[in-house]
């Protein structure tokens, strides 16, 4: 469930920040400070308030201010959101460093060779960005992976509970903390290093493959 | 007037004749040898020049002389310690060794007073004054008093040799090491700096000078030494310089 | 419950019962809880995690090649090096979360010893922090030329002079960012402590939610300004000093 919520949350993670990555290169000054608040609040927001908020305030705002009893059952997408937010807010400067890293020569070549904008994106800049952040970006997610855990926060039915939230429950039946703390620990940990092994195995592979940008 | 060596007292007693003396001094790295059994003597008040194209092994040769190396078979006898291959290089001789290197010799983050009494006050335990004043005075000597309180940053090269040169005096050495003074700097300022390492040869400091500046060497040392494919030629002719083979690369 | 006593209470605290008031300091100071204690944990473990890293971070230097060194320095030093990268790996690859839970219910379980909360909580992130902190310096460290220390060598200087006035101050430009930027985050993760029922602002709002008619949307926005406000000054500030580290590396 841990992996789940991890995967899930990236993936959201790594969309939203596209996004938001769009906002701040965009032409347009609306756009650009939307990006620019986004970033500024989501990276700046604890996560435990952050989920409460959207778990238990979200709804009493929303019965407040349309009448309509929130629906029930979206507790795991909500926190999937929550840290999807987080992350996303991470990734999007990432990205940003990522892109302003490319060398500008490469999209004026680019341009020379008769490439629309859209197509010196997609194929110059951002694949290029891609392997100059690869590292950077394999850390938000570990640490994104990390960040399920604060889940724990939100009481999620059983069988959607993270691995910390498991041990939790049963601590609550046997009494000890000790035995499923510390197994969840060890879980926590050989997962954060085989990711961190294989994401780095590959940010390097990629890299030597390319040859990274001077 | 020029604090005469002699006159200044150090822990270490000060040899009569013999300040430094290498005798079948040979080191290794991974890749082979870099010389064998380099033997040269430096009495009091004389001036040693050392010669060889890059890669010769003078620098680590003067690096060994300082204790910031060790090597490999052979002995040495700076001042009357006794320094061997397989025995840590003694504590007490830190601090009594002046050394300038090529590059990189004064700290970023000191103006140039702090640098020179950096040494003195951690080393000697002179106070903040005594270090100032014994400062200054190095600094003096060097011309480069005015500098007192900018950052090396902002010197010429020669001006940071020269800074460098006044740190190392200020510390009283019986022996000083200069590994290319002039390297990387352009002509006017290694004349600046080749004038002050003459001034100092004259007045009687105890010098080894690696120089690839042959006529400072002529004019500075009165011995000679050419470290050439891993041996140490020694002689009071400056004539030995010219076997100096520059190797085609 | 006006939103001013709500935010009163958030940051700082239930007040105490007058019997329990010491007449000579002033009384918030006296029950530190809400955004108080949070600013007084993450203080306290920033300036313990500093210490700690420094430590971590000397242990797991390489020692200058030194072909006299015998075998039982040369194991003793392995030894040191690794156990250090063993505690930096180990707590890095942990989620803030599980280090908190592990701390506050390890001791007890397993050794049966009993600390005061307060104790554990600071305990638990000087650990995070020192971690965080002994990796921004070791590559610090790594950054100086080798040609310093051999300066200050011939200089007649220890090895710890020529830490303290060599090698620190020059590093300590290029640590500068990451030290701010781990203080925001030890800031904002003290609020995982509201699961172990440590009164900082987080669990201070649960509490206010589930004694009082509050809507607790309106508690946590309370408190979600209350994190973002510092977090946001700090981030600029650490903006501002990657900046002058850019400006150094040119």
């Amino acid at each position: 469930m841990t992996m789940l919520i991890a995967a899930v949350s990236g993936l959201g993670a790594a969309i939203i920040g596209f996004l938001v990555l769009q906002c701040r290169c965009s032409a347009r000054g609306p756009l650009r400070a939307l990006g620019v608040g986004f970033v500024m609040t989501f990276r700046n927001l604890p996560l435990v308030p952050l989920l409460l908020f959207l778990t238990f305030g979200l709804p009493g705002l929303w019965t407040a201010l349309s009448g309509r009893p929130f629906p029930r059952g979206l507790e795991l997408t909500l926190v999937i959101l929550g840290l999807a937010l987080n992350t996303a807010a991470y990734l999007a400067e990432i990205m940003l460093a990522g892109v302003t890293a490319v060398a500008p020569q490469q999209v004026a070549a680019a341009r020379s060779l008769g490439l629309t904008p859209g197509a010196i994106r997609r194929c110059v800049i951002y694949p290029q960005a891609a392997r100059i952040v690869a590292p950077a970006l394999a850390s938000r997610f570990i640490h994104n992976m990390k960040n399920s855990t604060v889940a724990l926060v939100v009481p999620l039915p059983v069988d959607v509970m993270e691995v910390v939230g498991q041990a939790g429950r049963i601590a609550g039946q046997t009494f000890s903390w000790a035995e499923p703390l510390i197994f969840a620990a060890c879980v926590h940990l050989l997962l954060a290093v085989c990711l961190g092994h294989v994401l780095n195995r590959w940010a390097s592979l990629e890299q030597a493959r390319i040859g990274a940008t001077a | 007037m020029r604090l005469d060596l002699a006159s200044v007292p150090t822990e270490l007693p000060v040899p009569s004749t013999m300040v430094l003396r290498l005798d079948g001094v040979g080191k290794r790295f991974d890749a082979g040898p870099i010389f064998e059994r380099v033997s040269f003597n430096l009495r009091r008040r004389e001036v040693l020049a050392l010669c060889g194209v890059s890669g010769s092994g003078k620098t680590t040769l003067i690096k060994i002389i300082a204790g910031l190396v060790g090597f490999d078979e052979g002995r040495l006898e700076i001042g009357e310690t006794d320094v061997r291959a397989d025995v840590r290089y003694p504590n007490e001789l830190y601090g009594k060794i002046g050394v300038i290197f090529q590059d990189h010799n004064l700290f970023p983050h000191l103006t140039v007073l702090g640098n020179v009494t950096l040494g003195l006050r951690e080393h000697k335990r002179l106070s903040v004054r005594q270090a100032k004043e014994r400062a200054l005075f190095e600094l003096e000597h060097m011309g480069v008093a005015s500098l007192a309180d900018r950052y090396p940053a902002t010197l010429s090269g020669g001006e940071r040799q020269r800074v460098a040169i006044a740190r190392a005096l200020a510390m009283d050495p019986f022996l000083l090491l200069l590994d290319e003074p002039t390297a990387n700097l352009d002509p006017e300022r290694a004349e600046e700096v080749c004038e002050r390492v003459l001034a100092l040869a004259e007045s009687g400091v105890t010098m080894v000078l690696v120089t690839h500046n042959v006529i400072l060497a002529r004019q500075a040392a009165s011995r000679f030494a050419l470290l050439q494919d891993g041996c140490c030629t020694v002689s009071r002719e400056p004539a030995i310089l010219d076997r100096l083979r520059y190797r085609r690369v | 419950m006006t939103i001013s006593e709500v935010a009163a209470i958030l940051l700082f605290g239930y007040p105490l019962p007058p019997e329990m008031v010491d007449p000579r300091f002033p009384e918030f100071l006296q029950r530190p809880a809400g955004l108080l204690l949070t600013l007084l944990i993450t203080v306290t473990s920033l300036l313990i995690g500093a210490v700690l890293g420094t430590v971590l971070a000397l242990c797991r230097r390489e020692a200058p090649e030194d072909p006299h060194a015998d075998i039982v320095e040369r194991c003793l030093d392995r030894a040191i090096r690794v156990s250090a990268a063993m505690i930096v790996e180990g707590v890095r690859g942990l989620p803030i979360m599980l280090l908190v839970l592990l701390v506050f219910h390890l001791p007890f379980r397993l050794l049966g010893l009993r600390f005061p909360s307060f104790l554990l909580a600071v305990a638990a992130f000087s650990l995070y922090a020192g971690v965080y902190f002994s990796e921004s310096m070791r590559a610090g460290l790594r950054s100086v030329d080798s040609g310093m220390y051999q300066v200050g060598k011939v200089l007649g200087l220890t090895p710890r002079q020529i830490l303290l006035r060599i090698e620190l101050p020059l590093i300590y430009r290029t640590m500068k960012p990451d030290l701010i930027n781990l203080t925001v985050t030890v800031f904002k993760d003290t609020s995982t402590l509201a699961v172990v029922a440590i009164p900082e602002i987080t669990y201070v709002g649960r509490q206010l939610f589930m004694s009082e008619p509050v809507n607790y949307a309106v508690v946590l926005i309370i408190i979600l300004i209350a994190y973002w406000l510092p977090a946001t000054m700090l981030s600029a500030l650490a903006t501002r000093a990657e900046k002058q580290r850019a400006g150094l590396a040119v």
